[in-house]
């Protein structure tokens, strides 16, 4: 018994040796969420591709909870979410894509807070049935929701 | 070192013989329709334990508004989490529809000891639309011609909803609302003065209806510049 023991203290101090040398060398974990964009779904987006985006193209929209939203929420962001009234939100998002009338929005781009949350999509597929063709954008879901741009932003 | 490898091994095999564990819904995916008055709806997923005993880790509706429980309980009323062959239980689920219109999938994911994936049990809920604007928005081309256009308003209820109100926020369209049937249809037929410039209007309709959701609607008229058809919105999409 005394032996195992020695054997699983031995083995724990080399792992630990191990990973710091490989943090020395390497760097930190990558905490990045993988996203290949041969591989999505169709309407999902990796963060990765919406970078490349000329920024005064795309219109975020959070889908997550109002609270979630005001703490840190991506910077221009609107508030579109499956829990509060709709009208009202819509009616926000529709300025907001429109703006000044200058530059209108040509991506939008939701996210929630995880993939699989289920909120982004009901939000996207709303926006997109009722609004992207008059005002001329196309709606995308962020590939892994706000764990995707929490790395990033 | 000997005793070692051999403890590795037997954990190994007894997480690999645990992954055999049996819960077999009778469905992954519930499927409600909902009436215009419903706050919640109630979806229940039957299932039965085969082959192995089973033992559930954890389970999470990725939504405030679903609630999730499994039924039935403890004797001493504590979640059953450990379950025998042969028995049979459900999730029963609680989704609050309050905010909803239209279509809705929400999901539980339940993990089992030793389940290599967690099962994902889907709630669909069909919240009706009482009242319908079609279009939702009239588009202009900036610099074409400023012909009138029309948004049809319809009430798809048993009851009669009346359009008590309607106002429009901006004066560079015009618009003349229309009572086709009192209670049913109503048409908006909106102007605007010229196309010279982008522009965005917002027509905001009141209703009596007794349902929250549904007494106030809005519709867009909005002047925009044609896009360019050789320089689509999306270049760098991800393959469908």
């Amino acid at each position: 018994m005394r032996k195992v023991l020695l054997s699983v203290v031995w083995i724990s101090l080399m792992s630990v040796a191990a990973a710091f040398l490989t943090w020395m060398l390497v760097g930190p974990p990558d905490r990045s969420v993988p996203c290949d964009a041969q591989e999505l779904p169709k309407g999902q987006v990796c963060l990765s591709t919406v970078l490349e985006w000329d920024p005064g193209e795309v219109l975020w929209v959070d889908a997550r909870p109002r609270d979630y939203w005001r703490r840190n929420g991506v910077e221009g962001s609107v508030l579109v979410n499956d829990q509060e009234e709709w009208v009202s939100m819509e009616e926000s998002f529709v300025l907001a894509v429109f703006g000044d009338g200058s530059q209108l929005k040509t991506k939008v781009v939701v996210y929630c807070n995880q993939a699989g949350c289920g909120s982004s999509e009901y939000v996207a597929d709303r926006l997109r049935q009722k609004h992207s063709e008059a005002l001329g954008f196309e709606v995308y879901v962020l590939s892994g929701g706000f764990k995707a741009l929490a790395n990033q932003l | 070192m000997k005793q070692l490898l051999f403890s590795v091994i037997a954990v190994s095999l007894f997480l690999s013989h645990r992954g055999q564990a049996e819960m077999v819904f009778e469905t992954q995916l519930v499927e409600i329709f909902a009436s215009p008055d419903d706050e919640e709806v109630i979806g229940e997923f039957p299932f039965r334990i085969e082959e192995q005993e089973v033992t559930i880790q954890s389970y999470d509706a990725k939504c405030v508004c679903l609630a999730a429980r499994v039924e039935p309980l403890n004797p001493d009323r504590s979640v059953k989490l450990n379950w025998k062959v042969g028995e049979s239980g459900k999730m029963m689920t609680k989704f609050d529809v309050t905010k909803f219109l239209g279509t809705v999938d929400k999901a539980i994911e339940l993990n089992v000891v030793g389940g290599k994936e967690p099962i994902i049990l889907t709630v669909r809920v069909h919240v009706p639309e009482l009242i319908s604007l079609t279009p939702t928005n009239l588009r202009w081309d900036l610099g074409g011609p400023a012909n009138p256009q029309t948004m049809k308003i319809e009430v798809k209820h048993q009851n009669p909803i009346k359009v008590t109100n309607h106002r429009g926020n901006n004066p560079k369209f015009d618009y003349q609302f229309k009572t086709i049937k009192e209670g049913w249809e109503y048409e908006v037929v909106v102007t605007p003065r010229d196309t010279s410039a982008s522009a965005l209007g917002m027509l905001s309709f009141t209703t009596d209806c007794e349902f929250p959701r549904f007494k106030r609607a809005m519709g867009y008229a909005v002047i925009r510049p044609q896009r360019n058809p050789s320089q689509p919105a999306s270049t760098t999409a991800p393959k469908s």
